[in-house]
């Protein structure tokens, strides 16, 4: 009875996409296939791009530092083969073209030595200094210095900290998998983050849909009794930082704050795994479980990937294409970003690749809006998106900016439910862009 | 077979996210509604026999093609494939009696798309419901021709009838001179809610039909059930506290003339009510109040169409000053 009346809430304040997580969400993750050729970009992370410190010629090994964090928003990269520095340059990137590292395999996969030494006494600045070294960002996609998350001021004391294993994107289960085959290395990467930040709660945002994952770790839990898992109703954008920092804490994040000043931080599963590794095992972040799906592809597949694999390469070890494909996703069909290059390597961030066939990529044609209201009904921000997109439209920024367009999220929940197809985000988006320009001008 | 499917033999797409839409569109959603409304009509064509459909292929023609020659001549993008003037058709030959003569249709439909829709900017830009504008329209200026309330099975000319919400107004006013109920009976409310032998507008005599189509746009989530429950809910209040408890006489009210009718399909319309979820609220409580007015202080039987519209001019306000609370802030934005 309570769940009936929980679906008709008032706002759903986000939306029930289709679900695609059928096709990959029981297969266990298998290792990519490792190419001959690895690209590195130097920015696979939000912030200054790394510096190379390597030269071509240079002989690397699995965890050997290749560039350099270039101040405090920017992040270490490593080379997750053992080979030859070839090149260092231009090639295309989920960013459009950027200079990258290219890096030959010699195929002999020999490891470089730890972060730390083995007799090491780690404290927990010792271990932040561990995360920020391994060169870990936000690997759900927003790729943020995990170091800088971990270090909040002083006077924001942190009482929570929000494991994030809602994968809201519509084919992504990488970070389903990770769960359920790597419970126990992700409690003890929760351990870490307890050992540096510690917090009277861990929560464990899990959507309803992923069933396994929510018995597994509830096993995995059994005897933490700091950690608990929040089993999270199935919608679109529950993944979301500031959502979840609401949906747990009853938070919310204003403007201009950040999730440390309502004292939480929000961490995803597969950066826990990488903190895991980093502090545990010393090992830096070289690779990553990437969802490559689709109706396109013959065989979708969860994969521990290289960082640095061109996604060419996972489209084989997926068996290649049944159907031709209308469109190719750095990410999920929701947020991510089209490519034009099977080039385009695997990056930090690269929860998922997907394929839409043809006729899924096409997109109806934009009709007059009929006021359904639904964009104000799907908003995870309470936003009017539709009389942001008809302000932007008309001109009137002003208007635009008074009714939050700045506050978007981009999720892009509201373009996609809306009935008469009309780029409601695409607009918000332009809308952002020139109100925070006219301001940089002003 | 050659390697068809290489990735460089692919046309890729390259617009932005999000990259996929739901499924269903305007159009559909006008198709649903219609779907819904043939539960009425069905109803209408048992209860009132052939006639009906006339009235029914006359409003919808009408409907579609005063939009069309509209569109035409004013060189517009011609949008009767949306289906709304069709869906306006059915609304408002669903909500005359069926004594109604043919060109009071005619003339309603073209009122409802030139005037009341078109001359606003077309659909979405509609500040009045265009079936309820052209149904009060009609009763305003054309009154006897459009309010002969007829019991089913009886000739078009034949007498008028009271219908039970001229037996409702009549228990309410005694002392008021109310002379032509005089002799009406209350139907009883069994008769009332499946719509056996009680006259009225067509399409609005049977509730249980009528219900049967709000819960299939419920159950296909075309209109929101929070909506229809608070129009309603003010009247069933009201009535029941004004009359001191008695259950009776606040069903007689619930199932009496178009409220029913109007929770289902005008106070949901999307163009005429409000975008934030706030002002649909005051919005369906500001006409279940009205509507209740009306029928206890007005003469006039069909208080539901006038508190809609009264509503629907208060739209723009509700939106403008009930906006929803921004993710962070402190204050609406308005």
């Amino acid at each position: 009875m309570f769940a009936i009346f929980s679906k008709l809430k008032w706002k759903k304040e986000g939306a029930y996409t289709v679900e695609r997580k059928d096709r990959t969400e029981h297969r266990r993750i298998e290792d990519a296939s490792v190419p001959s050729e690895l690209v590195y970009p130097l920015t696979m992370h939000i912030g200054a791009p790394a510096s190379p410190v390597v030269n071509v010629g240079d002989t690397v090994k699995i965890g050997t530092l290749i560039a350099e964090k270039n101040g405090a928003i920017s992040a270490n990269t490593y080379s997750s083969v053992s080979g030859e520095v070839i090149e260092i340059g231009s090639r295309p990137t989920v960013h459009g073209e950027a200079p990258c590292i290219i890096i030959k395999n010699d195929f002999q996969d020999q490891r470089d030595a730890p972060l730390y030494a083995n007799d090491e006494e780690l404290d927990p600045q010792k271990k932040l200094e561990i995360i920020a070294k391994a060169g870990i960002v936000g690997m759900g996609g927003a790729t943020f210095p995990t170091r800088v998350k971990l270090s909040p001021p002083k006077d924001k004391p942190i009482d929570t900290i929000i494991i994030n294993g809602a994968e809201c994107e519509p084919y992504a289960t990488a970070d389903h998998r990770l769960m359920v085959e790597y419970a126990e290395q992700l409690i003890e990467g929760i351990r870490v983050l307890q050992e540096i930040i510690p917090v009277e709660k861990v929560y464990i945002a899990i959507e309803s849909n992923a069933h396994e994952s929510v018995a597994v770790m509830n096993k995995a839990i059994a005897d933490s009794e700091h950690i608990e898992i929040k089993e999270l109703e199935t919608i679109y954008p529950q993944g979301s930082e500031k959502n979840l920092i609401k949906k747990i804490t009853k938070r919310e994040v204003s403007p201009g704050q950040l999730p440390a000043d309502v004292q939480t931080i929000v961490i995803n599963v597969a950066t826990t795994y990488a903190v895991y590794e980093a502090v545990r095992l010393g090992k830096p972040l070289t690779k990553r479980i990437t969802t490559v799906s689709g109706q396109p592809l013959k065989e979708p597949k969860n994969l521990w990937v290289r960082i640095g694999t061109p996604i060419e390469s996972l489209i084989e070890d997926c068996g290649g294409f049944q159907s031709m494909p209308g469109k190719m996703i750095h990410g999920g069909p929701m947020m991510g970003r089209p490519l034009n290059s099977g080039r385009v390597p695997v990056g930090k961030g690269t929860t998922t690749v997907t394929f839409l066939a043809e006729e899924e990529a096409e997109i109806d044609q934009r009709s007059p809006c009929i006021k359904c209201s639904e964009c104000l009904n799907v908003c995870p921000v309470s936003l009017q998106p539709i009389m942001i997109s008809n302000a932007y439209e008309k001109g009137n920024l002003k208007k635009a900016e008074k009714l939050g367009a700045l506050d978007c999220i981009e999720c892009g929940a509201c373009s996609y439910i809306c009935p008469s197809k009309i780029p409601i985000l695409e607009n918000i988006q332009k809308a952002k862009k020139a109100i925070r320009s006219s301001k940089e001008g002003a | 077979m050659s390697e068809v499917t290489a990735l460089t033999d692919a046309q890729l797409t390259m617009s932005n996210a999000p990259h996929l839409r739901q499924v269903r569109t305007s159009a559909w959603i006008m198709q649903q509604v219609i779907l819904a409304l043939m539960l009425p009509t069905i109803g209408a064509l048992y209860f009132f026999g052939w006639r009906v459909l006339v009235m029914i292929v006359v409003a919808i023609g009408s409907c579609v093609l005063s939009e069309y020659l509209f569109q035409k001549l004013t060189k517009r993008q011609i949008t009767i494939k949306d289906y709304s003037a069709v869906v306006t058709g059915l609304l408002l030959a669903l909500s005359l009696p069926v004594s109604a003569p043919i060109w009071t249709i005619i003339l309603g439909s073209g009122f409802a798309i030139i005037f009341i829709k078109q001359l606003f900017g077309g659909i979405g830009r509609n500040w009045f419901n265009p079936a309820v504008g052209a149904r009060i329209m009609l009763s305003v200026f054309f009154g006897e021709y459009v309010s002969g309330w007829v019991e089913p099975g009886e000739a078009v000319d034949a007498t008028s009838q009271a219908t039970p919400l001229g037996v409702v107004a009549n228990d309410r006013a005694d002392a008021v001179s109310t002379a032509t109920y005089v002799d009406a009976e209350m139907p009883n409310l069994v008769d009332m809610f499946l719509g056996t032998g009680v006259g009225g507008n067509i399409g609005e005599t049977s509730k249980l039909l009528i219900i049967l189509a709000l819960v299939y746009l419920i159950a296909r989530q075309i209109i929101d059930p929070f909506i229809p429950f608070l129009f309603i809910l003010p009247v069933a209040v009201i009535t029941l506290v004004t009359s001191g408890f008695d259950l009776e006489f606040m069903m007689q009210h619930l199932l009496s003339g178009a409220l029913i009718f109007a929770a289902t399909f005008m106070i949901t319309d999307y163009s005429s009510s409000p975008f934030t979820p706030h002002g649909k609220i005051a919005f369906a409580i500001g006409a279940g109040i009205l509507t209740v007015l009306f029928r206890y202080y007005s003469d006039y039987s069909g208080g539901v169409g006038f508190a809609i519209l009264i509503m629907n001019a208060c739209v723009p306000l509700l939106d403008k000053y009930l906006p929803p609370r921004i993710y962070g802030h402190k204050k609406r934005p308005i």
